[in-house]
């Protein structure tokens, strides 16, 4: 689980974490998928 | 008396929080402001709003679109400034859902502007409201951050500030799409792209400020113990918004900002042109825009990797780096253009914006271990009219040197050489700042009868 190290003691459900990591993650990564296919016309010369 | 929906006292974390949900909110309250920098698409489809299939006599020039971002970047460091110490007392689920409202709040009034085709309604409404939704959203997950993670300050709001970087990466293909959808024979589709954004901005920041937890007073982290040694600059004292301002450190943490930020942001706007007159002929638009791109995922990693290296590193080294390694690689930009190569051309380019980046994210952690983790939401704010000054700063420099040096002669492909030497001595500026940042006097620290005032 992500932080699992400090938070051993801690009763937040391990997949609401997950949820909430995935709810900004996926956006983020189409993003950034997005600029890398556009930055590779920089090599594709 | 019972809290409301909204007050800070009601968002105070349970036993048993995971301190890892609040990076998420954080984050989603960054990707949703991170737009702003991708304002730039709906520029020419606004340019030719009356016209539709191209300008028409009435239609507003890219001048004059350009200073909707520019009123934006503004109000964001006056917001940040004005609305700082508000947002300790008022707490970040009061401030985030603010921010919300005038983020969301601006694009909506955008939209009528553009549907009415009234400029000052744009700038009022995207500028001005969704300016103050822009500093008031920034500054807003900074110090709740610092709270949570008082182990690794860097990390977490290099976490967050990144969701700034990130955020144009989604806004700019998501508004492309989204223009080609409400796209007509009579509208450009950009006053609907606008009510959708606003709509979606809206709802996924009420939901981050929503899910902002506060850390119960005296929480750490669980098997976390303050240094035995602490770094000379790390203080366990606080100090006040109104006393940091009249500190040396803050005005020296102030040039180290505004030097770091106007080298790179002055690079930035201009990366597409400078590329294809430096590489004519090897470069065309397609590979300058993929330069761009480039350069956008640089700036987004350095946040969260350097502000993550000065957890380990200390903060006044990390920003030495920043300044000594810039001011090498500044100087060698034109020794690549001489020699032709491309890769090192954009090698050089890429660690600086990793930089530029990394001297946003490090400097919340930099003014919390300077002045202490309790004010540093409202001192961050204050700091941040820097970026306001170097947002004029930066690209007045590099366009001014630039246009003055074609006029006197100079081949377009060198006319950035002297340009860069410019950056370098800004760098040198920024490193000597940098240099004497000692630590706060305990005059200036908060004392215990004095706590209850402030």
């Amino acid at each position: 689980m992500i932080g699992s190290r400090e938070t051993s003691a801690e009763r937040s459900p391990w997949w609401l974490v997950a949820l909430a990591w995935m709810a900004v993650g996926a956006p983020l990564l189409w993003g950034v998928l997005t600029t890398v296919a556009k930055a590779s016309a920089l090599f594709a010369r | 008396m019972t809290a409301g929906l909204l007050d800070k006292a009601r968002i105070i974390a349970p036993a048993g929080y995971n301190r890892w949900l609040v990076p998420p909110a954080a984050l989603g309250i960054h990707l949703s402001i991170g737009q702003a920098y991708a304002f730039s698409v709906f520029n020419l489809p606004l340019s030719k709003a009356i016209g539709v299939n191209g300008s028409a006599t009435g239609d507003w020039k890219l001048t004059e679109l350009g200073w909707v971002f520019s009123l934006a970047i503004v109000c964001l460091g006056l917001s940040a400034a004005v609305f700082g110490k508000w947002l300790e007392q008022a707490g970040p689920r009061k401030s985030g859902f603010v921010a919300a409202c005038c983020w969301g709040g601006g694009f909506l009034l955008g939209a009528v502007g553009v549907r009415t085709h009234q400029l000052w309604l744009l700038l009022i409404g995207y500028g001005v409201l969704g300016g103050c939704g822009l500093g008031l959203g920034y500054i807003t997950p900074v110090s709740t951050l610092i709270k949570w993670f008082p182990d690794r300050r860097g990390m977490a709001t290099g976490m967050a500030i990144m969701g700034f970087g990130g955020g144009a990466m989604i806004a700019a293909p998501l508004s492309a799409a989204l223009m080609k959808v409400f796209a007509g024979a009579h509208s450009v589709g950009v006053a609907e792209t606008f009510l959708a954004l606003g709509g979606l901005y809206f709802v996924a920041m009420t939901i981050a400020a929503f899910s902002f937890r506060l850390p119960p007073p005296g929480w750490r982290p669980a098997g976390y113990t303050e240094r035995a040694a602490p770094r000379a600059l790390v203080t366990q004292n606080t100090v006040h918004v109104t006393e940091a301002v009249k500190t040396p450190q803050f005005y020296l943490l102030w040039v180290v900002l505004c030097m770091n930020v106007t080298a790179g942001i002055g690079v930035l706007g201009q990366a597409s042109a400078m590329i294809q007159e430096v590489f004519k002929g090897q470069i065309d638009a397609s590979a300058a825009a993929g330069f761009v791109g480039l350069l956008s995922l640089f700036n987004m990693g350095g946040r969260f990797f350097w502000a993550s290296l000065s957890d380990r590193i200390g903060r006044k080294p990390t920003y030495a780096v920043f300044f000594a390694l810039g001011l090498m690689l500044y100087l060698a930009v034109p020794v690549t253009g001489r020699m032709g190569s491309v890769i090192l051309f954009v090698s050089c380019f890429a660690i600086i914006l990793t930089m530029y980046g990394g001297g946003f994210a490090t400097i919340p952690a930099y003014l919390s271990d300077l002045f202490g983790t309790q004010f540093v939401g409202a001192i961050h704010g204050r700091l941040l009219t820097a970026w306001s000054a170097a947002g004029i700063l930066g690209p007045v420099l590099v366009n001014y040197i630039r246009d003055y040096q074609i006029s006197r002669g100079v081949p377009k492909a060198e006319a950035y050489n002297i340009t860069m030497t410019l950056m370098a001595v800004l760098l040198a500026v920024g490193f000597v700042a940098n240099l004497l940042v000692r630590p706060v006097r305990s005059a200036h620290f908060l004392r215990d009868d004095m706590a209850v005032r402030a």
